[in-house]
């Protein structure tokens, strides 16, 4: 038994995927309205943020507010196909999506060019690249010219909204009394960090039987689990159901994808040289 | 969230500063001259080259031409005599066969008849590799192509000799408009509107005078002296906001 299920709650309250959660996000009420307004005047915008700062969760709010149109397309450019034409996914939607790529930066400069190609003709109406770092991205002049000023920078939210933040999803359980909890944060790089360390310390407390956190016990959150945890995520292939496995940056499916197993790249048939690390294939017996 | 755009309230429905190109009315503002000589060199079967700078409206001079020679548009025998074609959307070469096909009728289409007098406009040219210029010269040398117009945003690109020689005086740029025109292309877009005055817009185009960064700067600007609760755009608003 989970200890969330111990202290009735029906599914984790610190769950780490936006996409499946249906938490509303607490301190980013500027930003959220720039990402609304943006999508609504059919602009291109980009979110720029470190990892775990909340590019995922902003998308979620925007999914959340436009999907009952049936209108966005959400794409996580870290799991598709470096030879893949995007062409071929946005061609068969109707006109006037909204699209949501997530981790641009592992998207191909001739697919941002078609991106842009769509939405010139206004196939696509706006377009949300999220990334952790401006500079990575294989963006052209013509794509950055079109994104203009309209970037958002997510920076990391305050103490007081990362406490209100928890006790929201802790829906009035007081197990993690203000003092740990501003104990977690300060010992959190980011917000996701922190619903790690929130996540681990309650798996602990109610493994011990304890009702309510002391700042002592934060130490005994095992810290190789926070590692582990933050490489943990529960991305499923969406051919065959398998859980995807990391592979150097990439996730990928050990049924449905041809991969290199030293970094990840996809590769073809004929490959003999992994065409990103340059290792060498040999034949399987 | 109550989701009120600035523009919805001003009576818009959608935004009238969209830089997409085209995306409102098909007039376009300060390149008329240019369009009407690219559309004579079109009907008299040349060879045309455009070129013009991120966001000065190429595309958009691309759908006016579109318009101009586009076929009628009939149920059942639907033809078309132009192909727009964007060089960077495939990785591999061009297949000029199967655009020359699909542009035919129902009918043609069905026998794979390519069809003849075509007018081909390849949007970045820039992209195409060698093969692909080859086999451009080979179509409208041997009658499939009539009229060929290549859009790049650099001003040079390696094309072969003979093309080249096609081309010939047949250049055009696409370089920036006047502030009359800038005016008149955001009064074609929000009519008499008292929320920003003529000077304004002026002032506006005179911080950057690229059309698609004073698109930007036009919205930008109206968006933040709306949400200010202002009743019209102010030097102050242009000043803080237009860059």
């Amino acid at each position: 038994m989970e200890w969330f299920e111990e202290l009735e709650f029906e599914n984790n309250p610190f769950n780490l995927n936006p996409l499946e959660t249906d938490f509303g996000f607490i301190g980013r009420d500027k930003e959220a309205k720039e990402l609304l307004y943006r999508i609504i005047s059919g602009n291109m915008l980009l979110v720029e943020g470190k990892a775990g700062t909340g590019k995922t969760a902003l998308l979620k709010y925007a999914i959340d507010n436009f999907k009952g149109k049936g209108r966005v397309i959400y794409v996580n450019a870290n799991k598709l196909n470096k030879r893949l034409n995007i062409s071929n996914l946005l061609k068969k939607k109707p006109k006037g999506m909204i699209l949501l790529m997530d981790n641009v930066q592992y998207l191909s400069k001739k697919n941002n060019e078609r991106i842009k190609y769509y939405y010139d003709q206004d196939y696509i109406k706006s377009v949300v690249f999220t990334t952790t770092d401006y500079s990575l991205v294989n963006f052209t002049n013509a794509v950055k010219n079109r994104i203009g000023r309209n970037i958002i920078k997510l920076k990391n939210i305050s103490q007081n909204n990362t406490l209100k933040t928890a006790k929201e999803r802790l829906n009035n359980n007081k197990i993690l009394p203000d003092d740990v909890l501003k104990q977690l944060y300060k010992d959190s790089n980011n917000i996701k960090e922190f619903l790690i360390n929130c996540d681990l310390l309650c798996g602990y407390l109610v493994e011990k039987g304890k009702e309510k956190a002391k700042k002592e016990d934060i130490k005994k959150i095992p810290k190789e689990r926070i590692e582990e945890e933050k490489e943990k995520e529960t991305e499923m292939c969406l051919e065959c159901d398998e859980k995807l496995v990391k592979v150097g940056e990439y996730w990928r499916c050990k049924n449905c994808d041809q991969y290199c197993t030293g970094c990840g790249a996809l590769i073809d048939d004929e490959d003999e040289y992994c065409p990103e690390c340059g290792a060498k294939f040999e034949e399987e017996e | 969230m109550k989701k009120t755009v600035w523009y919805h309230e001003l009576g818009f429905f959608n935004n009238p500063f969209s830089i997409k190109p085209a995306a409102l009315h098909n007039e376009i503002m300060g390149h008329n001259q240019t369009i009407n000589e690219i559309n004579r060199k079109i009907a008299e079967l040349n060879i045309i080259f455009i070129s013009g700078d991120y966001g000065t409206g190429k595309t958009t001079v691309l759908k006016k031409i579109i318009d101009e020679f586009k076929g009628r548009k009939r149920v059942f025998f639907k033809e078309r005599n132009v192909i727009y074609y964007n060089c960077n959307q495939s990785d591999k070469s061009i297949d000029f066969d199967k655009l020359l096909i699909n542009a035919g009728s129902f009918f043609t289409r069905l026998f794979r008849i390519k069809k003849k007098k075509m007018i081909i406009l390849l949007d970045e040219a820039q992209d195409m590799n060698k093969k692909d210029i080859e086999q451009v010269k080979k179509y409208y040398n041997s009658g499939f192509f009539k009229s060929v117009i290549f859009v790049s945003k650099k001003d040079n690109i390696n094309l072969i000799k003979e093309l080249e020689e096609f081309i010939g005086k047949n250049k055009f740029k696409i370089g920036d408009i006047t502030k009359i025109d800038a005016v008149k292309m955001i009064r074609k877009r929000i009519g008499k509107l008292k929320f920003i005055s003529d000077q304004n817009i002026i002032k506006i185009f005179n911080k950057n005078k690229n059309p698609r960064s004073f698109l930007k700067n036009c919205e930008d600007v109206c968006r933040y002296a709306f949400e200010k609760g202002d009743k019209a755009v102010t030097e102050k608003h242009i000043k803080k906001i237009a860059r």
